[in-house]
């Protein structure tokens, strides 16, 4: 959980980036340096975070090349490039630019890599830092700019979430799962390929005590897990969620039941350990990535959605972020919790009719 | 090397490969595993290249916002019946953004977990404020910033062009890692080790032609996966065959060394599984194979640097055309290995025998 959030929780601070820019000047005059000022403002901002790292050098082609390699290397973001005729075509067209539409407006080039978002990023900064510039030099020129306000509000969470408060259920809902694919699976075929679970079975103890002494120590892992999850979340990561809240609990209890009965449902189907093993890896990778768990997965192709809505783990999260406030279910709430009732209610029926006490010849 | 021990070694090599290929667990982590991975990213991630278009919700009488959003290229437009329906889709997660004007007040309504993925559709509500506010005939007044788009490598690069050498990497690294750990801890666990100690078969021999044999087996399924991801994404590389059989063999033998140092350093066998099932979840995480480290604080992306797996990742995207190549960074990283293989499999070769 630690990594994940730290992987994307950057992107709800968009203020730690920093940016490394190199700036190539071509001309010295007054018109580039109001591009120089700007951008050399706002990489000596004050504070911790400076969007921008600057640095200034002058161009030449042979400097333009050196910094497009390093830029190929991702050793900077972006290359700016003032060149050396932008001092006349700016006199020129501010001259004449309230007269007539036709001049060629002055012009500067950013070099970026299209593959890297970073990169991508940057060029997109300096050119709102360019429009930043543009607008004054409208104002100075008294063009008439229209008054237009901006109003952003963030829908489908009753309150402001990070991607931390996304994650916290999805962690405890993978570790369940997680515990169940290779606690029971894994364990219980093992016990049957070692004749264990032939000998337990002829042991005064009934199947069903035994199945419920099994599950209560797996049940025992699962809580001790949510203690580790919650302990990490609320005292490391600072979520916002209170762990002791119903719907949490709920759909920690449901999740619970819905893998355990999916793993003894796989358990009775599987052959030996190395099936076991590889069937719990597929499950595992398969519903954490397709089930929403990370990222959203709504928008998949129709050879993937459908194991999107058939994944109980889907249900499982989204049902839970919905409960708390933090995003709202793209599919009638009440599937929730009864599409993981169904794989209870189906997995029992499976595991009951196929589940063998030894290990067939 | 005599007849004898050279075709002692070429029998062991070949025996290895038959043997491998008849392990499940070897068959799912090299091949399928990676393949499964690819899939699920290459979707997710992968409707995010070039041809990526972001919805943006507006009502359908909204003739000056159809103006503006419509000459985006990167945006695809919604038209909906009312700001209320337009709320509900970004509420439901249909879209990330929706807009709509009152007046002169432009309301930008996200959804908060679509957007963390798409930091474009966060600026995009300020960069149409501005143009609503450039009068008529003004809207290209100022100075024009032309962006000129660099190709680091060979071929030009989308989101499954960069995911599937990195799931090369992890396929070499499996193979590599899950090798080193039977032939170092199972083998002298199932008392495998000891057996040829007793035979005239020279353990040496025995450790080399295995860990050839591996290498194949390791080879031959980076191959498999390869033609598999291409012919699954059409994705289009210009491979520098030398450099990438080059990195192939060396990526293997890397990962060969570094399941042979969790070896020496783990009591078991199951413990040497659980350690590096352990740092293969980290690594996946860390080595920019799945996620873009860019964003991350400086020293994690200092520790995705550290991992074996971030460098066979890069160096497997140098070799096929997507990322430039280095060469100076290839030597070191080539040099770097063979002392490292080379040095802990002759420790572990000792340790093994003298304790059998």
């Amino acid at each position: 959980m630690v990594v994940l959030a730290l992987i994307f929780s950057s992107f709800d601070n968009p203020e730690t980036f920093s940016f490394k820019v190199v700036l190539l000047k071509g001309s010295s005059g007054k018109s580039s340096q109001i591009i120089e000022k700007t951008l050399k403002e706002i990489s000596e901002s004050e504070g911790e975070n400076k969007i921008l790292d600057l640095k200034i050098k002058d161009f030449d082609e042979g400097t333009l090349k050196e910094e497009v390699e390093k830029l190929k290397e991702s050793k900077i973001n972006a290359v700016v490039v003032i060149p050396p005729d932008f001092d006349a075509r700016f006199d020129v067209w501010i001259e004449n630019v309230m007269r007539s539409s036709q001049v060629t407006p002055p012009k500067i080039k950013v070099y970026y890599l299209k593959e890297r978002l970073s990169s991508k990023t940057a060029a997109e900064i300096i050119k709102s830092i360019v429009k930043g510039v543009n607008n004054s030099l409208a104002k100075q020129a008294n063009i008439p700019l229209r008054n237009f306000s901006l109003k952003e509000e963030f829908l489908g969470n009753k309150r402001t979430i990070k991607y931390k408060d996304y994650l916290y259920p999805a962690i405890i809902i993978f570790a369940f799962l997680s515990i169940s694919l290779f606690g029971i699976t894994q364990e219980v075929t093992e016990l049957r390929s070692k004749q264990i679970l032939k000998r337990l079975h002829l042991a005064p103890l009934t199947p069903f005590e035994l199945f419920i002494s099994f599950n209560a120590s797996r049940v025992i892992l699962m809580l001790i897990e949510f203690t580790i999850v919650s302990s990490l979340a609320i005292l490391v990561l600072k979520v916002s969620i209170n762990p002791f809240h119903p719907a949490l609990l709920a759909y920690s209890a449901l999740s619970a039941a819905t893998f355990i009965s999916l793993a003894f449902m796989l358990a009775s189907l599987v052959e030996n350990v190395q099936q076991a093993t590889v069937v719990a890896n597929i499950v595992l990778q398969v519903f954490q990535f397709l089930g929403g768990l990370y990222f959203d997965v709504f928008h998949l192709p129709p050879f993937l959605k459908w194991i999107v809505y058939a994944n109980p783990v889907t249900y499982l999260v989204s049902g839970v972020r919905q409960s708390l406030g933090i995003l709202k279910t793209p599919y009638p709430y009440y599937l929730s919790y009864v599409v993981p009732l169904i794989w209870i209610a189906a997995s029992v029926l499976i595991a009951s009719k196929y589940f063998r006490w030894v290990k067939e010849r | 090397m005599g007849e004898g021990a050279m075709k002692s070694f070429t029998q062991i090599s070949f025996s290895t490969v038959k043997t491998l290929y008849r392990d499940k667990l070897l068959i799912f982590f090299t091949l399928l595993f990676p393949l499964i991975i690819g899939v699920i990213f290459g979707a997710v991630f992968g409707t995010q290249g070039d041809n990526y278009k972001a919805k943006v919700g507006i009502v359908d009488k909204d003739e000056t916002l159809e103006t503006v959003l419509s000459k985006k290229k990167e945006i695809e437009l919604v038209k909906l019946g009312s700001e209320k329906e337009l709320k509900e889709a970004v509420a439901n997660g249909k879209m990330p953004l929706a807009l709509t004007l009152k007046g002169n007040d432009l309301l930008a309504y996200f959804n908060k977990v679509k957007v963390l993925a798409d930091p474009y559709i966060r600026n995009l509500p300020e960069e149409v404020r501005e143009k609503l506010a450039t009068p008529e005939g003004f809207e290209d007044f100022g100075i024009k910033v032309t962006s000129i788009e660099v190709q680091s490598g060979r071929v030009k690069a989308t989101t499954n062009s960069f995911l599937i050498p990195g799931l090369i990497a992890v396929s070499l690294f499996m193979s590599g890692v899950f090798s080193a750990i039977e032939l170092f801890s199972k083998y002298k666990e199932k008392l495998i080790l000891k057996r040829i100690a007793v035979t005239s078969l020279n353990p040496y021999t025995f450790i080399t032609a295995s860990l050839t044999g591996r290498m194949l087996v390791s080879i031959l399924s980076a191959l498999i996966l390869y033609l598999a991801m291409e012919m699954m994404f059409k994705a289009k590389f210009l491979i520098n065959w030398p450099l990438l059989v080059t990195g192939v063999v060396l990526g293997t033998m890397l990962m060969l060394a570094f399941g042979t140092f969790i070896s020496l350093i783990s009591p078991s066998s199951s413990a040497a599984t659980n350690i590096a099932t352990a740092l293969m979840t980290l690594m996946f995480f860390f080595a920019g194979v799945y996620f873009p480290l860019e964003f991350l604080p400086p020293y994690l992306q200092t520790l995705g640097k550290l991992m074996p797996l971030y460098h066979l990742a890069v160096t497997m995207r140098m070799a096929m055309g997507v990322e430039k190549i280095v060469w100076n960074y290839l030597y070191t990283e080539f040099a770097v290995i063979i002392i490292v293989f080379a040095v802990l499999t002759a420790i572990a070769s000792r340790l093994i025998f003298r304790q059998t």
